[in-house]
C-alpha cells in the first residue's frame, strides 16, 4: 500500500476528542434535507400524516429518477416544508416503531441489478461524481471509484474504529461496489488503519493533517480528473449501509456520529438514525451558556437543526460574543484589524491549499468570476469542501465555496 | 448645420481621438515639454489632416480598394513634407526643436485613422470638418499636457517665467520628472481618468462581474 | 506544518492585519527619533495626514473600507525621507504614491506596487538636487523584531528573502562588487526587503515566483549599485522587481496549468 504525505494544517477547534464506545440514541424526529441534493425538484410519494416503513420511498426528483430518497426509519410523516423559490427545504418524520421494507436481493449481483437495487433503496444519492460534485447518472461509467475511509476534519470520529465494529457489512458493500466501475476501486485510509482488505480493491494510504481526508485530495493523487474523465466517490458509512442491505435485505437504520466541540461537556460517539434532530442528540450534553449546533465539522458544517446525510459528526460551539456587548478591548481589536476586505496573501494560504492548487491566483479568479483562469488553475478538480480550509485560513469572512460553485455552474453549462 | 457642428465639436470631448480612442500618444509624449512646441505641432497636424481629408474625399470614388492605404499614405506624406519645408523656411528654430516629430505626423494614427474611417466615405466638406474637429481635439489634449509639464518642469509658459526658480533666487524647485516622458504618460492617464469620470458613457464595460453574495434566507 | 494551537494564533485576525507591520516599524522609528530628533515625527504627521485624507476620500467615493496600511506606508516614507525635504515635495510625492500606487487599484490587497515604493521613487526621480538619495543610517539590529514578527505572522515569505540574498551575494561575488556584500549587513537593506519587497500584496503570488522575484531584486540591486547610492538602488530595484512580479506569476501559472494538462491527459 503506497502512503502519501499530504501538506496542510489542522485548524484548532479544541483538543482531538477521545471518543469511546458508541451509545445508542434514537431521536424523536428526523428530517431529510433538501440541501443534501442541491437542485432537487421533488415529486412526493407520501402525504403529511401517512405512516411509512423503513426503506419506503418518500420522494423522487421529477427529472432524474435515480435521486430517490427513502425513509431511514419507520415513522409518520410530520411536515413537508418548501424553501424559497419552490425549492425543497425538508421533510420531517417522527420516529415510531414500524416495519422495515424488504428488498429483493438479486442472487448473482451484476452491475445493472446492483444499480437498480441501490436506486430503489435510496442509496444511489450517497454516490458523488467529480468534476462538479453531483449525484451521477446511473447509465454513465466512472473511470475509478473512491471509498473515503479516512476523515481528517476537525473533531471527526475515526473511521477505522467504526468500520471495525461493522466489519462484515463493510466488506460486503465494498466487494459489491467494485461492479460499478470498469476501472479501479480505491480504498482511501489512514496509514496503518488496518481496514479489511477486499480482493480487487486497491488500498491507498494517506497521512498528514487536513485535507488528507478529503475525497478531492485522494482523487488528485490517484486519478486526477478535469478534462473529460469522471470518477465517483462514496463515504464509508454508505458502504456499510450497502453491505447491510445486501446481507439482510433491509436498509441500515443507523449511523455512527461523533458529537464534540467546546459547547459539549465531553465528546461522545453515538449510534443514531440518519437525519437525526440535533436537539435530541445533544440533550444533556451541552454546557450552560449560548451554543450553536452545527451539522458536520466546525470547518465545513451547516447550521441546520437536523443531521445532514453526508456528515458523520455534529459540533456544538460556543457563540462568538455579540458585538453590542463587547468590551472596549474587543472593540479596539476589531478596529485595528479592519481592512479593505480584499484577499491579503499569507503563508497560511499556501499551506491550506488543496494539493496542486496555486491558492492566491485561484482565489482571485473565482472571486472575480474569471471562468477561463479558474479552469486553467484547476477549478474542475474541486468542490466546496476543498475550499473550506482555505476560507478558514483566510479568516472565514469570504465564502469561497459559493464562489467556486458559481464558477462550476458556468463551466457545467459551457460543457 | 447642426450635424456639421456636431462633426466639429464631438471630437473635442466626447470622441476625442487621444482620450477616448487612445491614438496619437507617441507625439503627445514627445513634444509636450513646452507649450510652444505642442502648439506648433498641433497646428501642423490640423493643417495636414484637414487638407489630406479634403483631397482623399475628393478622389474617394476613384481609389481602388486594394491600394487605398498606399494612396492615402502617399498623399499624407507629401503634405507632411510640404509642412516640414514650410516650417524649416519660416520658423527654423522651432523646426529644430521639433526635429523628427513633424515628419512623424505621417505615421500618426489619428491622421490615417480619420482618412480611413471618415474621409473615404463622406463628401469633402464634412470630411474636412471632421478632420478639423479631430485635430482640435488632439490639440486640446496636447496643450493641457504641455501646460502642466512646462509649468511644473521649467516654471515657464510659452517661454515667459511664471514660477520663480530656485536657481534665480526664488522658491520653486522644478520637477525633473516633468521633463521626462513618464510624466506625460501619467498626466495623460490622469486626464483620461478625469474625462471618463465626467463622461461615464466613455467607460469600457466590465470584463467580469465580481461575486455578490445572494440574499441569505433563514434556514 | 503548523501545530494546531499555533494555527489558531496564525489565523487570528490581529496577526493578519497591519499590526505586525506597525509593531516592526516601532524600533527603527525610535532609533531615528533618538539619532535625528523629533523631525521624524513631524514628517510622519504630515505624510500620515495626507495619506489618511486620500484614503478617506476614496473610501467615501467608493463605499469601501480601509485599514492601517496607509499609516504603515507613511511611517516607511517618513523614516527614509531626508530632514531637509520641503513639505510641499513630501505632500506631492505622498499624494502621487498613495493615489497612483494604492487607491486607484481599489485599495489594499488589489495594488501591484507598494505605495511607499512609489512615493520614494517619485521623489528621487523628480527632485534630484534634494537629499533624497542620501542613505539614512539604520543598524541591522533595529530590524530584528520586524523580521521575527513578519515571518511568524506569515506576511513576509522566506522565499523572497532567500532569493534576494542569493541574487545579491551571488552576483555581488561574481562581479566583485564589495558594496553589495556590505549592504546585506545594513538595516536599510533589511527594512526595504522586509517591508517593501516582501509585502504580501506587492510581491509575487505563488511560491515558485516568489523565489524568482527575490532573485530578480537581488540581481537588480547589484546592477544598480554600481551607479547609484544605496537607498536609490534599493528603491528602484524594488520598483522594477515588483513590476515584473505579475509576469513571474504568469510563468508559474503556465507551468502549473501545463503540468495539470499533462496529468489529466494521461
Amino acid at each position: 500500500m503506497t502512503v502519501r504525505r499530504v501538506n496542510g494544517f489542522d485548524p484548532w477547534f479544541g483538543p482531538v476528542p477521545a471518543y469511546g464506545a458508541p451509545t445508542a440514541i434514537i431521536p424523536r424526529t428526523i428530517a431529510l434535507l433538501g440541501d443534501d441534493t442541491p437542485g432537487l425538484r421533488p415529486v412526493f410519494a407520501v402525504e403529511t400524516g401517512a405512516p411509512v416503513a423503513a426503506g419506503e420511498t418518500l420522494f423522487v426528483d421529477s427529472k432524474r429518477p435515480e435521486l430517490r430518497h427513502v425513509a431511514p426509519v419507520a415513522g409518520t410523516v410530520r411536515d413537508i416544508r418548501r424553501g424559497p423559490r419552490r425549492s425543497f427545504d425538508r421533510l420531517t418524520l417522527s420516529v415510531e416503531a414500524g416495519e422495515a421494507k424488504a428488498f429483493a436481493i438479486p442472487a448473482p449481483l451484476e452491475r445493472d441489478t446492483l444499480v437498480a437495487l441501490m436506486i430503489e433503496a435510496g442509496l444511489w444519492v450517497g454516490l458523488l461524481a467529480r468534476p462538479f460534485g453531483h449525484v451521477p447518472a446511473p447509465d454513465t461509467q466512472p473511470a475509478a471509484l473512491f471509498v473515503t475511509a479516512i476523515d481528517t476534519r476537525p473533531l471527526a470520529p475515526d473511521p477505522a474504529a467504526i468500520i471495525g465494529a461493522h466489519r462484515a457489512f463493510f466488506e460486503r458493500g465494498l466487494a459489491a461496489l467494485r461492479l460499478l466501475t470498469p476501472g479501479k476501486t480505491y480504498l482511501c485510509q489512514r496509514r496503518g488503519a488496518g481496514l479489511p482488505a477486499v480482493e480487487g480493491v486497491v488500498e491507498a494510504g494517506f497521512s498528514g493533517p487536513h485535507p488528507a481526508g478529503l475525497a478531492g485530495t485522494h482523487i488528485h493523487y490517484l486519478h486526477p480528473v478535469g478534462s473529460g474523465d469522471t470518477v465517483w466517490h462514496i463515504a464509508y458509512q454508505e458502504v456499510i449501509a450497502l453491505g447491510h442491505l445486501l446481507a439482510t435485505g433491509t436498509i441500515w437504520q443507523h449511523r455512527v456520529i461523533g458529537l464534540a466541540g467546546d459547547g459539549t461537556l465531553r465528546p461522545a460517539l453515538v449510534e443514531t438514525v440518519p437525519g437525526a434532530d440535533l436537539h435530541d442528540l445533544f440533550a444533556g450534553r451541552l454546557i450552560d451558556g449560548p451554543v450553536r449546533l452545527i451539522s458536520g465539522s466546525p470547518l465545513d458544517g451547516r447550521p441546520t437543526r437536523y443531521l445532514a446525510r453526508a456528515h458523520h459528526q455534529a459540533s456544538a460551539l460556543r457563540h462568538a460574543p455579540i458585538a453590542e456587548r463587547r468590551d472596549w478591548l474587543g472593540l479596539a481589536a476589531t478596529w485595528l484589524a479592519r481592512g479593505s476586505g480584499a484577499l491579503i496573501p499569507n503563508r497560511l494560504h499556501e499551506q491550506a491549499a488543496p494539493p496542486g492548487l496555486l491558492p492566491i491566483p485561484f482565489l482571485r479568479a473565482i472571486s472575480v468570476g474569471d471562468i477561463d483562469a479558474a479552469r486553467r488553475l484547476g477549478a474542475l478538480e474541486f468542490v466546496e469542501e476543498d475550499m473550506a480550509l482555505l476560507a478558514h485560513a483566510d479568516g472565514g469572512a469570504a465564502d469561497y465555496g459559493r464562489m467556486l460553485r458559481r464558477v462550476l455552474a458556468e463551466l457545467e453549462t459551457a460543457r | 448645420m447642426l450635424k456639421s457642428l456636431h462633426t466639429v465639436t464631438d471630437p473635442l470631448l466626447d470622441k476625442n481621438p487621444v482620450t477616448v480612442h487612445i491614438l496619437g500618444i507617441c507625439s503627445a509624449l514627445a513634444v509636450t515639454t513646452s507649450v510652444s512646441t505642442a502648439l506648433t505641432l498641433s497646428l501642423a497636424l490640423i493643417v495636414v489632416l484637414t487638407i489630406a481629408a479634403g483631397i482623399i474625399s475628393l478622389i474617394r470614388h476613384h481609389i481602388p480598394s486594394s491600394i487605398r492605404i498606399i494612396v492615402q499614405i502617399t498623399i499624407i506624406a507629401s503634405l507632411v513634407i510640404v509642412a516640414d519645408q514650410i516650417l524649416q523656411a519660416f520658423a527654423y528654430a522651432m523646426s529644430q526643436r521639433l526635429s523628427v516629430f513633424v515628419s512623424l505626423i505621417a505615421t500618426n494614427c489619428i491622421v490615417l485613422g480619420r482618412t480611413e474611417a471618415f474621409a473615404l466615405n463622406n463628401r469633402p466638406l464634412p470630411a474636412m470638418l471632421d478632420a478639423l474637429g479631430n485635430g482640435a481635439g488632439y490639440a486640446i489634449v496636447l496643450l493641457v499636457v504641455a501646460f502642466i509639464r512646462e509649468l511644473l518642469g521649467a516654471g515657464t509658459l510659452m517661454g515667459f517665467g511664471i514660477l520663480p526658480l530656485v536657481a534665480e533666487g526664488g522658491w520653486y524647485q522644478p520637477m525633473r520628472l516633468m521633463l521626462l516622458a513618464p510624466s506625460a504618460f501619467i498626466i495623460l492617464g490622469l486626464l483620461v481618468w478625469a474625462v471618463r469620470s465626467a463622461r461615464p458613457a466613455q467607460q469600457e464595460p466590465r470584463e467580469f462581474t465580481p461575486y455578490a453574495p445572494e440574499r441569505q434566507v433563514q434556514p | 506544518m503548523i501545530p494546531a494551537r499555533l494555527a489558531a494564533l496564525a489565523t487570528h485576525r490581529l496577526t493578519r492585519g497591519q499590526l505586525p507591520v506597525l509593531a516592526g516599524l516601532l524600533l527603527p522609528l525610535f532609533w531615528m527619533l533618538v539619532t535625528q530628533g523629533p523631525a521624524v515625527l513631524l514628517r510622519l504627521a504630515l505624510i500620515g495626514a495626507i495619506t489618511l485624507g486620500w484614503q478617506i476620500l476614496f473610501a467615501r467615493l467608493r463605499g469601501q473600507g480601509f485599514g492601517l496600511e496607509g499609516i504603515a506606508a507613511a511611517t516607511i516614507v517618513a523614516l527614509l525621507a531626508p530632514d531637509t525635504a520641503p513639505a510641499w515635495q513630501l505632500a506631492l510625492g505622498t499624494s502621487f504614491g498613495v493615489v497612483i500606487g494604492l487607491l486607484v487599484f481599489g485599495g489594499h490587497g488589489r495594488n501591484i506596487l507598494h505605495p511607499a515604493t512609489v512615493t520614494l521613487a517619485f521623489l528621487m526621480f523628480s527632485f534630484t538636487s534634494e537629499a533624497y538619495r542620501i542613505t539614512p543610517e539604520l543598524p541591522i539590529w533595529t530590524l530584528a523584531p520586524a523580521a521575527l514578527l513578519l515571518l511568524a505572522s506569515g506576511q513576509a515569505n522566506w522565499r523572497l528573502l532567500l532569493g534576494a540574498l542569493i541574487g545579491l551575494i551571488g552576483l555581488g561575488w561574481l562581479q566583485t562588487v564589495p558594496e553589495a556584500l556590505e549592504m546585506a549587513g545594513t538595516g536599510l537593506f533589511w527594512l526595504v526587503l522586509l517591508f517593501l519587497l516582501a509585502d504580501p500584496v506587492a510581491s509575487a503570488a505563488t511560491n515558485a515566483s516568489r523565489l524568482l522575484h527575490g532573485l530578480l531584486f537581488g540581481l537588480l540591486t547589484v546592477l544598480f549599485l554600481q551607479t547609484g547610492t544605496a537607498i536609490s538602488t534599493l528603491v528602484f530595484a524594488t520598483l522594477m522587481a515588483a513590476i515584473f512580479a505579475p509576469l513571474l506569476d504568469a510563468m508559474a501559472i503556465a507551468v502549473n496549468a501545463r503540468r495539470r494538462e499533462r496529468r489529466h491527459g494521461r
